[in-house]
């Protein structure tokens, strides 16, 4: 027996377990996340038991600390608004096919623009509700704009130049946060802040507060999130254009046959993509920070936003429940930390059992799917 | 080290809470469980009878930096040790959530909440106002007009200042050790710095002005590796400089700081250690690490935290400073080098030192900036 | 071991894939020194039961013998050892490696740790001498630069390298050239006569009763029957495949005098390495015409279609659609002016395997009415289009809901016809469409495509089948490096003289000189 035929052997197992992945159904691959998501949170409180603290407790600790009072509830919103509209970020490209974990630095990017522009126009706008709104839609818009046009960019390094969207997008989080970073610092710092960042946004530069009070969380930024996951839904199942990114991600010979330009679909799919993450960069400074800081500083929103869409199956809707999962999550960690004596490290260590039993096998099934494995048997 | 700098240190982080936020949250756990009930601190800390429940938020950088935020906390653990009081760390890396967590902090009835690093200034300025009877404790900034806040700026001038002193003394002995030496003949020193940015100008130009304190006819090279984390490129500058005849090289590039002490290392010089013992906590260079100029943030808040156990906080309200004439800033000798040096390094330190206490000493340039 | 038992005996051997039974108590008998056919349609669980032999499959129940042992396989090196040798239809050939290092590779002989390269290549030189192999000058060739027929003998001489007794040969008819086909029949011969025992896996009658001793057919599984080929017919052996009767007629021919439909001229294509594939082909489809283009794979057949489908833009030249030429029209525009294309794979390009039928009945329709208004979807009409074409085609399983993927290749591929040429299409270019098809979903497709072509549509159809291309064509091109080298009535021309085309070489006089062409064009 020669090696290649060990190898196809061997790789048969391999083949047997992704075509086992391929064909999970809907139904199959949400019981799938919500059984790891248990399975997760089970392990935790074992743990926690294991290393001397009440699981019963953590438990309610978690809850409370997620759900438990407006304020956790707000808390736990503010993230998952993020997290949703980062993970809807990430969802549209690899459900493309096209795997663009730059959301981090579209968001940066895209965040750090709207700032500027806010800033620099705000002197040409009245003060006042109305100068505000067109302050926020012109910040917002100048958001957008650069999140997708920082997307855009690795989409045609790869349409063009054959270049690895994985590793070009990876590297261009890295050039945002650095770059920003200095900016921030440098040319853009607020020359009368000791802190490294950017001068505030004006005052009327603000969204009205939810139910629960909280100036970080607006209703504004949760209908936002509900209107794109609404929209990006709507798009991928209903248009022409969402068809045709669709079957580019499950099979891109067939979408060329069917007459998709993969160049430009790679494209445009990536400056859909940086335009949510924009979006959601957009948001993050309007409705939380009200100015820009040192990039390295604001979260990892649109890495976990990986994980968020992966444990969604990459489905816009699925996105919701993900994010909210998440966004519990850290909520949770926050009281967790100021209000008991059990190491927040459990509450990352749930997360990142998520990650393993749900994302890392939807990542597997993805690149079975693209590589061939567990494809056709004959 | 600055918050800056850990903060940028902070990009390379993997785990956002790569390790255990600190053993003093376990080691004095005891029962701590569940919410610390409503109430709010008491007007001035005051321990009427129940322990006294500190809390700690962190710089972006989290803690297990090694540096500021771990040196905070040690004087939380030395204060636990020796009053009745437990403490717990929160580690929040983003900015943006320092609002909420001071909030739910402050919600959860500690006597005290400190905030490490000038991050927390804007949200503090508001949850200050928003929690009035709340105690709150400031490092590296300060809120203008709040009454509950004891604010903490480090003379990072006078740091670097007492580093220069050293330095300048330095290279003007000649001394051996360990296939180290100083050059006799030659009387240069170098700088270092991390990123070009206001904040390490002020360690730069006041590194300068200790150098000239002890004789003007030092030459001081400088230069910046345009990285905290970087250590290839501030082992570029640091060569570059040893080359060019500097016997004695200081810097401020946090942890890039490595790449100066191997260039030290290998081209038989000298070098200083910043914020802390580097000579401990970097030992591998320990042969070359002459001394550090440190600052003690942990006797900060071991101070705040004590004043908030007898009940005397409002002493501490307001701009507070680590300084030399607080006895919080010093310059340390390297563990290898205790009883080597020459008697002229420590006159000297004393006498910048005496002449900080004194007033005598004017720098051109504040803590953070120029 | 018993000279006189048989090669291989496998007795009851079922198989069970999920809920599916591949092999269904297969009884098979491979008599020593022997070529026993295996005939069966597509799905119809040759290769599993072959796979079974080879153990790369554990069977549910059922005892395999080999030369009268009692034997179980854990893995094809098992097998390998017992001297079964498997050649894949895909070849497990390390393309950037040279021929011997394949054929020695996993069984390099080592003196002192190092691979002993002369007295493995003294070896093959020697299998290569008995057998008349001629690859015994390409040893130090990468396998990558040898034609498919010189690919598979690498594979012959490695089974034998490793001291194969019985060969499984998997389809190995399917990649070659007639004249390949009959270099093959030569090395089985010669096997044969060596004492060797072969089992033969086709679905190819001619060539099963050619070339075999025993012709074995399964169908849905099950074993159908042993019979000797001596003994036994096309008809009867297509009875047994099929379960039922089977034409073998020509369907009546009716030379196209319409107008042109689709002219190209002087037309220029790359290929994927850039390399011109396409070099200067003029041809004319006149509506109610089919017109065959016949050739060995990879002489630019592809690269012709999709330069006329869209799918690759043409160097040079123009593609004349009803008169307005279409050259540097998308893909997109092209399907909207009316060329519907059976692609040439419709595992990649015709279908999406893990849509439902539904959802591929949109594939290349999304910007045609009324699936589609305005950018946005109509999934209604969708859903009604993908109903008709299940049902008039009569695609199994008759569910809308169903994956691609789970059809098998004669359903799939009649979808895939039935949706393409579902909207009138003024040009129809057919690429292989009957490939991996079983012998109904055939007959069914060609009836479909002389049905179009009645109805006045120009039809160009590529196929490596020359039965189907002379069955179907009323004017066969045939294609030899990029370009046509005749264009040939097919009731005139037999099946070798298309081979002998098809080779590089012309319908001259005299055959003495034809044949040396002919070998001056394959042997590569």
């Amino acid at each position: 027996m020669s090696d290649s035929e060990a190898a196809s052997n061997g790789g048969g197992v391999l083949d047997a377990v992704a075509a086992r992945l391929l064909d999970a159904s809907v139904l199959e691959r949400i019981g799938i996340a919500v059984a790891s998501t248990t399975l997760a949170i089970l392990i935790g409180l074992v743990v926690a038991a294991a290393t001397g603290y009440d699981p019963v407790q953590f438990a309610s600790q978690l809850l409370v600390g997620a759900f438990g009072s407006e304020r956790a509830i707000a808390r736990t919103l503010r993230s998952t608004t993020l997290f949703v509209l980062t993970g809807v970020a990430v969802a549209i490209a690899f459900r493309a096919g096209v795997f663009n974990i730059g959301v981090q630095g579209q968001f940066v990017v895209g965040g750090f623009s709207t700032v500027v522009s806010i800033i620099w126009l705000a002197a040409f706008v009245p003060s006042g509700t109305v100068g505000g709104i067109v302050l926020m839609l012109s910040g917002t818009a100048a958001g957008v704009v650069t999140g997708g046009l920082y997307g855009a960019l690795p989409g045609v390094m790869k349409a063009y130049g054959d270049a690895n969207e994985i590793i070009t997008t990876i590297m261009l989080n890295f050039i945002a946060t650095g770059f920003v970073g200095w900016l921030v610092a440098g040319p853009f710092g607020d020359p009368e802040a000791t802190a490294t960042r950017t001068r505030r946004l004006p005052d009327n530069v603000e969204l009205p507060q939810a139910v629960f009070g909280d100036p970080n969380l607006s209703i504004v930024g949760i209908l936002l999130m509900l209107g794109v996951v609404a929209l990006v839904a709507v798009i991928t199942s209903r248009t022409r254009f969402g068809y045709d990114m669709v079957t580019s991600g499950y099979q891109d010979t067939a979408a060329t046959y069917s007459g998709v330009d993969a160049k430009r679909m790679v494209i445009s799919t990536m400056t859909f993509s940086g335009m949510v993450a924009g979006l959601t960069g957009a948001l993050f400074v309007i409705m939380i920070q009200g100015y820009y800081t040192d990039p390295s500083g604001i979260g990892n929103y649109g890495f976990d936003a990986i994980a968020v869409s992966l444990l969604a199956a990459n489905n816009p809707l699925g996105v919701l429940p993900a994010g909210l999962l998440f966004g519990g999550l850290e909520s949770a960690s926050s009281h967790v930390q100021i209000n008991s004596d059990v190491p927040v490290q459990l509450i990352d260590g749930i997360v990142g059992l998520v990650v393993l039993f749900v994302a890392a096998p939807e990542l597997f099934r993805m690149i079975a799917a693209r590589t061939g494995l567990g494809g056709d048997a004959e | 080290m600055t918050d800056r700098q850990a903060e940028v240190d902070e990009t390379s982080g993997i785990g956002r809470r790569m390790l255990l936020a600190s053993g003093g949250a376990l080691a004095t756990g005891t029962v701590f469980a569940g919410c610390l009930g409503g109430g709010g601190g008491s007007d001035d800390g005051g321990s009427d009878g129940s322990t006294t429940q500190v809390a700690i938020i962190s710089s972006p950088a989290g803690f297990d930096d090694n540096a500021f935020n771990d040196n905070a906390v040690d004087g939380l653990e030395q204060a636990s040790d020796e009053f009745d009081l437990e403490y717990t760390t929160v580690e929040e890396t983003q900015e943006a959530q320092y609002e909420s967590v001071q909030a739910d902090t402050a919600e959860s009835g500690y006597d005290l909440i400190i905030c490490v690093g000038d991050n927390h200034t804007d949200p503090l300025s508001t949850n200050a106002e928003e929690y009035p009877d709340q105690n709150w404790m400031l490092i590296n900034n300060v809120i203008e007009g709040a009454d509950n806040v004891s604010g903490w700026i480090e003379m990072n001038n006078e740091m670097s200042f007492l580093a220069g002193v050293a330095a300048g003394v330095m290279t003007q002995e000649d001394f051996e050790y360990e296939g180290s030496s100083t050059d006799p003949d030659g009387s240069t020193v170098g700088f270092v710095g991390g990123e070009d940015i206001p904040l390490i100008n002020a360690f730069e130009q006041s590194y300068i002005e200790g150098v000239e304190w002890v004789d003007d006819g030092i030459e001081v090279l400088t230069g910046y590796g345009g990285s905290f984390s970087d250590t290839g490129a501030a082992n570029d500058v640091a060569e570059s400089q040893i080359d060019d005849g500097a016997d004695i090289v200081w810097h401020a590039a946090s942890a890039a700081g490595g790449g100066v002490f191997s260039a030290a290392q290998d081209n038989g010089r000298f070098a200083l250690g910043v914020d802390v013992d580097q000579s401990v906590t970097e030992d591998q260079y320990q042969d070359v690490i002459l001394g550090s100029s440190v600052k003690a943030l942990n006797e900060a808040t071991y101070t705040v935290a004590e004043a908030v156990v007898n009940g005397n906080f409002s002493e501490y309200v307001g701009e507070q400073n680590l300084s030399i004439a607080q006895g919080s800033i010093d310059f340390v000798v390297g563990q290898a080098f205790e009883g080597e040096l020459p008697d002229a390094l420590s006159e000297n330190i004393q006498d910048a030192k005496e002449g900080f206490e004194n007033d005598e000493i004017e720098l051109t340039c504040g803590p953070t900036s120029c | 071991m018993t000279r006189n038992a048989p090669a291989v005996r496998l007795e009851g051997i079922t198989k069970r894939f999920g809920d599916v039974v591949a092999n269904d108590a297969v009884d098979f008998t491979l008599d020593q020194g022997s070529i026993h056919a295996l005939l069966g349609e597509n799905g119809s669980g040759k290769t599993t039961l072959m796979s079974v032999l080879y153990g790369l499959y554990d069977q549910n129940s059922g005892t395999i013998h080999v030369d009268g042992e009692e034997r179980t396989f854990e893995s094809p090196r098992d097998a390998m050892d017992a001297g079964v040798g498997m050649i894949h239809q895909h070849f497990q050939l390390v393309k950037p490696m040279t021929v011997l290092q394949n054929v020695i590779l996993g069984h390099e002989p080592t003196e002192g740790g190092t691979v002993d390269e002369a007295s493995a290549r003294a070896e093959i030189e020697d299998i290569c001498d008995r057998y008349g192999f001629d690859i015994d000058r390409e040893l130090d060739t990468p396998v990558e630069e040898l034609d498919l027929g010189a690919q598979q003998r690498v594979e012959i001489v490695k089974s034998l390298y490793r001291g194969a007794e019985v060969l499984i040969l998997d389809e190995p008819t399917a990649v070659l050239t007639p004249q390949e086909v009959d270099g093959l029949m030569e090395v089985m011969n010669d096997l044969r006569e060596d004492g060797r025992s072969l089992i033969f896996i086709s679905h190819k009658l001619d060539e099963a009763l050619e070339i075999a001793d025993d012709i074995t057919v399964l169908r849905d599984g099950k074993a159908m029957g042993t019979v000797p080929a001596a003994e036994t017919t096309e008809s009867d052996l297509a009875r047994m495949m099929v379960g039922r009767e089977v034409l073998f007629d020509r369907l009546e021919r009716d030379p196209g005098t319409g107008a042109p439909v689709l002219e190209v001229e002087d037309l220029r294509v790359s290929g994927d390495r850039g390399r011109e594939r396409v070099e200067g082909v003029d041809l004319t489809v006149h509506e109610g015409e089919i017109l065959g283009i016949a050739g060995v794979q990879g002489n630019g057949q592809s690269e012709l279609i999709e330069g006329i489908t869209g799918l690759r833009r043409p160097d040079d030249g123009i593609v004349r659609l009803g008169g307005t030429d279409i050259a540097d029209r998308s893909r997109r525009d092209r399907i909207e002016d009316g060329i519907a294309y059976i692609p040439e794979d419709r595992q990649t390009e015709g279908l999406v395997q893990e849509y439902s039928l539904q959802r591929n009945a949109l594939l290349g329709n999304q910007t045609i009415e009324p699936y589609a208004k305005n950018g946005f979807l109509d999934w209604d009409a969708v859903e009604n289009h993908a109903a008709d074409v299940i049902e008039e085609y009569d695609v199994q399983p008759p569910n809308p809901e169903t994956d691609a993927e789970s059809l098998s290749g004669g359903n799939q591929q009649k979808f895939i016809v039935g949706r393409e040429i579902g909207h009138d299409p003024d040009v129809l270019v057919a690429s292989h469409p009957t490939r991996g098809v079983d012998i109904g979903s055939i007959e069914f497709i060609h009836e479909r495509l002389m049905e179009l072509r009645d109805q006045g549509v120009g039809i160009l159809m590529v196929s490596s089948k020359l039965e189907e291309i002379q069955k179907l064509s009323d004017r066969i091109a045939v294609m030899y490096e990029g370009e046509f080298v005749d264009v040939v009535d097919p009731e005139a021309v037999t099946e070798s003289d298309l081979g002998l085309l098809m080779a590089g070489g012309t319908l001259a006089e005299g055959s003495d000189d034809e044949s040396e062409s002919v070998d001056g064009g394959v042997s590569s």
